[in-house]
């Protein structure tokens, strides 16, 4: 395509406010928009994000199970209501523990916390067959709640939790469903986040972190818990053993943002002594 | 122009022991003994059939604001007479009427003169010059009057308020400018008496500096109250209004979408008159009368006082999708608690909250799809209960109260995170492997810390499990559940023992739904923090009672 006119088609898409969704980013193309974010309260992450999250889009954090998606969350809520801003949290399957978000920091006045059907519907007995109504009911429920909350308005964070969703329930879920969430949430000064195992929701703007756990060098007993014994103990954490446990993130998908070829960030949570 | 309407308190031989003021009604034998407060609210409406603009000053004692009124009531003196003449015809007597230039003036020669008494503006202080120094306490009296007035009717509003505004309104009379604390304390008046000073006009004689020199600014001001001057301007009492609209309907309706008609055209005009009275909503009433005969009635308690139509019809219809009406509406009621409307000053330093109708509605919503109690702001509970937690209202502060709050709470979340982080060493048993030293109490990271805190998601119903020890430390865990196969165990921590009330009973308030189905309330167990071969990291306990292993939680 010749220069002059992709700047045309490129100048009528910024004419209709197009040009974020479906012009990439490219280096020297002028077009590098700097979307407002919110912080994801781990500067490493931010930086490498441009700032955080980016608002009007939905993000995701997606990894395996104890991969520290449940802490990067918590991070992201109590960096959202340390600002003073509210923050609503989707619990699917009311998975989430109090003290644990008191203790990640978050404000749990300004915590909007909506609890689905329990955890029961996420992990039926082996006999209750492939089928688990119970889960794509609280699917359902979750999503109607996350749509009532965004078209609400007035959140600065929204986060729907399915990192315990069944996969086969998730991918039940229509595209068209996260189509009309995103267009809900499109112009608000909001981000919206999705935990779950695999990347499913993300829109066009939003990012996908993509978590695991641990490097492999640090996989000392092979969990990504990084034991004392292997470490040089310190006083604090000395005779714990698990002082901490590391996870890496990684920016798997982010159109917006210019550069995607930092390193990955480790994670690493606190010592477990709730 | 002021008028005041007076009744003295009966001679001292007065049947009623609790002060009661004798009212002859028409046709009556025998006089009828009335309290103050009675009398008191008859010379009210006597006043309002004159004036808007009256006040209740003092024990059986009225103002009246009678400027403009010539023109249609007559001279003062007429108006006056005609004063009495109501009285009189609501079987009040004996009753005193003054009218004079100010407020102060009028209060007194009521309090001293019979019958009507009318004095020219400008020439009060040389009418009151005369009368004996006692009656300025008259107007001692009615600071207290006025003040119990003021928490009737406070009293009244925090009834309609949730607790926390109860606490706000209480606090609320002590700021309010009440005009009625100026006036000054009695005690000076006996000074004067052992001064030898006897009429009003000799204390309006005395030299002002002098005065003040002797007694201070209360002096003063008794010498303006006996030269006839005021001490503040008349704030006239408002009539309390009821907000209340019923409507009797001609057939039984059924359903949300007819009532929500109906609901419109009571909440309609019921919203513009708070807005008129610049009040809004603190409760909302809804009186359904059935086909049955029998009457459901739900009560929504709302978090900031509101006045918009159309979120109060909304409440009420998401209440009643989830408590419907049992049969056929008949006639519908809606009753409103009304409160001070609210006063909002925004900031520019923090973002704008949203409006509290709009996160109202929300939360009404969300209940209505999610269930009762599964939407709110968490809370931290005080019990060593594993997993206890408590849910509150999600209410938002607003402008400036919710900045200086977010402030005063910055201590509060980081004692709170305390507790949550920091394991309790009277609930905590040490781990038995003493080969890896005694545990030591970490130090809950700082909230303004860039660590993240390792997070668990529990299990609200604890998944059974299968666990095979050796050595006194699990190897294996199995469970029952697709998405939750178990395996080798790859490192562990624990066992932490930890108990507690055990002196309860499963039916206690408070008790978790795993208590109720197991019929104890208390726990006793011994808690693994394990990695797994299928990559988790869960916390199993052994319950020591039954010996059955739980999945509690995964930690991510």
């Amino acid at each position: 395509m010749p220069a002059t006119r992709r700047a045309d088609v490129e100048a009528l898409l910024r004419a209709k406010k197009l040009d974020r969704t479906l012009v990439p980013v490219t280096k020297g193309s002028g077009l590098a928009i700097a979307p407002e974010t919110a912080t994801t309260g781990l500067p490493a992450l931010d930086q490498q994000l441009g700032g955080g999250l980016p608002m009007g889009h939905f993000s995701e954090v997606v990894g395996p199970r104890s991969s520290g998606r449940t802490s990067l969350l918590m991070a992201m809520l109590a960096a959202a209501t340390r600002r003073g801003e509210l923050a609503a949290l989707v619990d699917t399957f009311d998975m989430f523990d109090v003290e644990s978000m008191a203790a990640a920091g978050v404000r749990l006045d300004r915590l909007l916390w909506v609890r689905g059907e329990t955890s029961t519907s996420a992990f039926p007995p082996a006999t209750a067959g492939r089928r688990q109504p119970g889960a794509d009911r609280a699917i359902e429920r979750a999503l109607k709640a996350t749509n009532l909350v965004l078209q609400a308005g007035g959140m600065s964070l929204v986060a729907l939790d399915l990192a315990d969703a069944p996969i086969q329930a998730l991918r039940r879920i229509p595209m068209t469903t996260w189509m009309r969430l995103q267009k809900v949430l499109e112009g608000q000064q909001a981000a919206a986040v999705v935990t779950g195992t695999v990347p499913l929701s993300r829109s066009a703007g939003g990012v996908t972190l993509a978590l695991t756990r641990g490097s492999e060098d640090r996989r000392d007993s092979g969990f990504g818990i990084r034991d004392s014994r292997s470490e040089t103990q310190t006083s604090a954490l000395r005779g714990f053993p698990f002082p901490g446990i590391e996870s890496e993130i990684r920016i798997q998908r982010a159109r917006l943002v210019p550069g995607m070829d930092g390193a990955p960030v480790r994670l690493t949570a606190a010592a477990l002594v709730a | 122009m002021f008028a005041c309407l007076y009744v003295p308190p009966p001679a001292g031989d007065a049947p009623d022991a609790t002060r009661g003021f004798i009212t002859r009604s028409r046709g009556a034998a025998e006089p009828l003994y009335a309290g103050d407060e009675t009398v008191t609210s008859a010379l009210l409406d006597i006043a309002r059939m004159v004036s808007p603009r009256v006040a209740a000053r003092g024990r059986c004692q009225v103002v009246i604001d009678v400027e403009g009124l010539e023109r249609l009531l007559g001279d003062p003196r007429a108006i006056g007479e005609r004063l009495r003449q109501a009285a009189e015809g609501r079987g009040i007597a004996p009753v005193h009427v003054a009218v004079a230039g100010t407020c102060t003036a009028a209060m007194l020669l009521a309090a001293a003169r019979a019958g009507v008494t009318v004095v020219a503006a400008g020439e009060e202080a040389a009418a009151l010059a005369g009368l004996p120094l006692r009656t300025l306490s008259v107007l001692s009296g009615t600071a207290e009057v006025a003040s119990s007035q003021y928490s009737v009717a406070s009293r009244r509003k925090t009834e309609a308020r949730s607790k926390k505004q109860e606490v706000r309104s209480e606090l609320a009379p002590s700021r309010a400018p009440n005009p009625e604390s100026r006036i000054p304390n009695p005690g000076p008046l006996s000074v004067l008496s052992r001064w030898g000073l006897r009429t009003l006009g000799e204390l309006a004689a005395l030299p002002t500096a002098e005065l003040s020199e002797r007694l201070g600014q209360e002096g003063i001001r008794w010498q303006r109250l006996a030269r006839g001057e005021d001490t503040g301007p008349l704030v006239p009492a408002l009539v309390e209004e009821p907000f209340e609209a019923s409507l009797e309907l001609e057939w039984p309706i059924d359903g949300l979408e007819p009532l929500s008609f109906v609901l419109s055209r009571l909440l309609d005009p019921l919203c513009q008159r708070l807005e008129y009275r610049d009040r809004g909503a603190a409760v909302l009433h809804l009186r359904l009368r059935l086909v049955t005969r029998a009457l459901h009635i739900r009560s929504l308690q709302l978090p900031a006082p509101m006045r918009d139509a159309k979120v109060l019809r909304t409440l009420l219809l998401l209440d009643l999708e989830s408590h419907p009406a049992p049969a056929g509406i008949d006639a519908v009621t809606v009753a409103i608690d009304p409160t001070p409307g609210r006063i909002v000053q925004e900031s520019l330093l923090t973002r704008a909250m949203p409006a509290p109708e709009l996160i109202s509605t929300l939360v009404a919503r969300l209940q209505a799809l999610m269930g009762d109690g599964r939407c709110g702001s968490p809370a931290l509970v005080d019990s060593h209960r594993p997993g206890a937690f408590a849910m509150a209202p999600f209410v938002v502060e607003q402008g400036q109260k919710q900045e200086a709050r977010s402030k005063k709470q910055e201590g509060v979340v980081c004692s709170q995170y305390s507790v949550a982080s920091r394991p309790n060493p009277e609930s905590r048993i040490p781990p038995l492997d003493v080969a890896r030293g005694g545990p030591e109490l970490v130090e809950g990271p700082n909230p303004e810390s860039r660590v993240p805190n390792a997070c668990l998601r529990r299990f609200r119903l604890p998944i059974p499990a299968r666990v095979l020890m050796d050595g006194g430390r699990p190897i294996t865990v199995r469970t029952d559940r697709q998405a939750l196969p178990g395996g080798r165990v790859g490192a562990s921590a624990g066992p932490w023992r930890t108990s507690g009330e055990w002196w309860k009973t499963a039916a206690a308030p408070g008790t978790t739904e795993l208590a109720s189905r197991r019929g104890r309330a208390g726990w006793n167990r011994d808690e693994w923090d394990v990695a797994l071969s299928d990559g988790g990291l869960y916390r199993i306990f052994e319950d020591r009672d039954s010996g059955r292993w739980f999945v509690e939680a995964v930690v991510d």
